[in-house]
């Protein structure tokens, strides 16, 4: 695993920690949410006023049958001293505990208990005789007799009435105890719930603090790269400016060195020419056949190199001129070198098609250069055909820029050398078969090398070739 | 605290006493003391609204005067004020609640006389359903039924 992609698991593991932990944190709060929602709503339905008030309300209910009973009595004990209306009126008070009590019988939280409906059953029984006597309505005189028969039913609910106080209030404390219970359980939950979401704070803040390093760790590294891509790049400036001096001077050297020696060659050379003519005229008519071809062959090594020497001196020149780029048409120059080549050779026959009209922006001087080598060689490598044909012209490229073009019908070449094609002294035919140095197209390349634009090729041996060249959208002299 | 009087003398009760104002009041009819009957309740301003409650399934409507009026009637000075049911049952209520809330003295529920088996003659009730903060058992015990006594403190 390489170092960054190592650094983005563990990126993406953290990360996953993170969600993770957040995911845990969310369900402890809803969880604990959830609890104290619970909480709550036993809380209400603890102190939900009817529930917690019912052993209240039975006590009550007990108290005031006491209370009933015992004005009885003291109505049974003292006739002659019988208050009716405070009688009536204990007794209203007492019913309407019964009331609240039968009240109860829907309270959702107490399920009747069996004790007490028989025991309601038996208060129903005792009020409804009762009201014809106690009632506020009521009008019947409470006479010793009917105290005594009151007091008769009213006396067997005492034990029913204390028995069912009693269970209700068992019953309340039992309820209490449970929910006190759920209640602790609930908040010991909820401390549980609390630590571990603490935990998970903790795990989160862990996880924070150490991605928060981990990138102040990336930003770091991150600043060293910066500032040694910072270092390299002003090295690799000096390293370049320190190359490119060096090349200058190379090349100032290479030129000096070959125009030199240029013209260092030239001398002896026009001596060997010069005398090897002497000698071939003064030992006319001397010499056999052999010493003839012997002397022609030292003049035609002389001329050829006389060629060399030219080309090396026109391609030193050429590199070190400055170019000076204007509007060029390059039809009326393509029309001039086709007509010295006929000149030249007017035995040949030829069909050369020149587009009305070749523009082009670059050095004229060069641009003949280029045309001269160009057009000489198509009239060259057709020389062996019947008819040369011969097309100079223009045409756009697949990028919009203008491509240059001159075909022929001559020799052509073999693709697979193309390469060579531009190269110094490369040649693809023999010197048997076509004249030349090599020189030329190396030329050309680096007029068109220096115009900012690219040449090429395409051809087939014996079927011509074509040669293509731009000039670049950005040419600039250079000096 | 004064609540301010809105009669200057107060007519003595002609039916059955049931209700008494003790305490520190201005205005009394008695010894010791300011007795109504129904007729002088009835006589006061009466409101009414109609709120549910932990002692009926269904809302009722309570009709009766403000319980700040009636004890205006009397010139009530003090801070507390004790209710105290038919059975001797009392409940401590702050006399500043008579003027934070139209606490009615009930005694009519659903404009019929309320008995004392149904919690009459006289129900101190406060608007639960209008002051849902009302909604606690603090002020469910506040409000006495069975009322016949109001001590002023």
């Amino acid at each position: 695993m390489k170092a960054g992609e190592h650094r983005r698991f563990r990126g993406t593991s953290s990360s996953h920690w993170t969600v993770a932990v957040s995911a845990v944190l969310v369900a402890v709060f809803v969880a604990i949410g959830a609890i104290q929602t619970r909480q709550v709503k036993m809380l209400d339905s603890t102190v939900y006023y009817n529930e917690e008030n019912i052993s209240w309300m039975f006590f009550q209910l007990q108290q005031e049958y006491q209370t009933v009973c015992d004005s009885l009595r003291q109505a049974e004990r003292f006739p002659h001293a019988i208050d009716s209306e405070a009688l009536r009126q204990r007794y209203e008070i007492f019913v309407s505990r019964f009331s609240l009590m039968q009240s109860m019988r829907f309270s959702p939280m107490v399920q009747p208990l069996p004790v007490q409906a028989s025991t309601i059953v038996l208060l129903e029984k005792a009020i409804s005789y009762a009201d014809a006597f106690l009632s506020e309505s009521s009008t019947v005189p409470l006479t010793p007799g009917v105290i005594t028969q009151l007091l008769r039913e009213m006396e067997p609910l005492d034990s029913p009435v204390h028995d069912l106080t009693l269970l209700v209030s068992q019953v309340m404390v039992n309820s209490v105890s449970q929910r006190n219970a759920a209640a602790r359980d609930h908040v010991s939950i909820s401390i549980a719930l609390t630590v571990f979401q603490g935990l998970l704070i903790l795990a989160f803040a862990a996880l924070l603090i150490r991605k928060v390093g981990s990138l102040e760790k990336r930003s770091q590294e991150l600043g060293q790269a910066t500032d040694e891509i910072l270092l390299l790049n002003s090295e690799l400036e000096k390293r370049v400016h320190q190359r490119t001096a060096q090349l200058e001077t190379a090349n100032q050297e290479l030129k000096a060195f070959s125009y030199s020696v240029s013209h260092d060659l030239r001398s002896p050379l026009k001596s060997i020419d010069g005398f090897s003519h002497l000698l071939e005229r003064s030992l006319k008519d001397k010499t056999s056949e052999k010493e003839n071809h012997y002397l022609n062959r030292i003049r035609g090594g002389v001329q050829q190199m006389g060629e060399l020497i030219d080309g090396l001196l026109a391609l030193a020149q050429l590199s070190r001129d400055t170019l000076h780029i204007g509007q060029v048409d390059l039809a009326p120059i393509a029309s001039r070198i086709v007509q010295e080549c006929r000149e030249r050779d007017p035995d040949r026959q030829s069909h050369v098609r020149i587009q009305q009209a070749i523009l082009a922006t670059g050095d004229q001087r060069q641009l003949l250069v280029v045309m001269q080598n160009l057009l000489g060689n198509a009239w060259k490598f057709t020389s062996k055909q019947p008819l040369a044909e011969i097309e100079v012209g223009s045409q756009a490229g697949n990028a919009g820029e203008t491509v240059y073009f001159i075909k022929d019908n001559g020799a052509g070449f073999d693709m697979a050398y193309a390469e060579k094609l531009f190269g110094t002294f490369q040649r693809l035919h023999s010197p048997a078969d076509f004249a030349g140095t090599g020189i030329g197209l190396a030329t050309v390349k680096r007029v068109i090398d220096r115009h900012g634009g690219r040449i090429w090729a395409e051809s087939k041996v014996g079927e011509g070739a074509m040669f293509f060249f731009t000039l670049g959208t950005d040419v600039a002299p250079d000096h | 605290m004064l609540l301010a009087s809105t009669s200057h003398a107060l007519d003595t009760p002609k039916g059955k006493v049931i209700l008494s104002i003790t305490g520190n009041i201005q205005f009394k009819n008695a010894s010791d003391r300011a007795d109504f009957d129904m007729d002088m309740l009835a006589a006061l301003p009466q409101h009414s609204f109609t709120t549910s409650s932990p002692w009926y399934k269904e809302p009722k409507k309570f009709t009766g005067p403000l319980l700040r009026d009636v004890l205006a009637a009397v010139g009530a000075q003090g801070t507390i004020l004790k209710a105290q049911a038919l059975n001797n049952f009392k409940v401590e209520i702050p006399l500043v609640d008579t003027q934070k809330f139209p606490i009615v003295l009930a005694r009519l529920m659903d404009d019929v006389v309320m008995p004392i088996r149904n919690k009459g003659p006289l129900f101190i009730i406060y608007p639960f359903d209008s002051y849902p903060g009302l909604q606690s058992a603090q002020y469910y015990n506040r409000s006495a039924w069975q009322l016949r006594v109001i001590h002023i403190q």
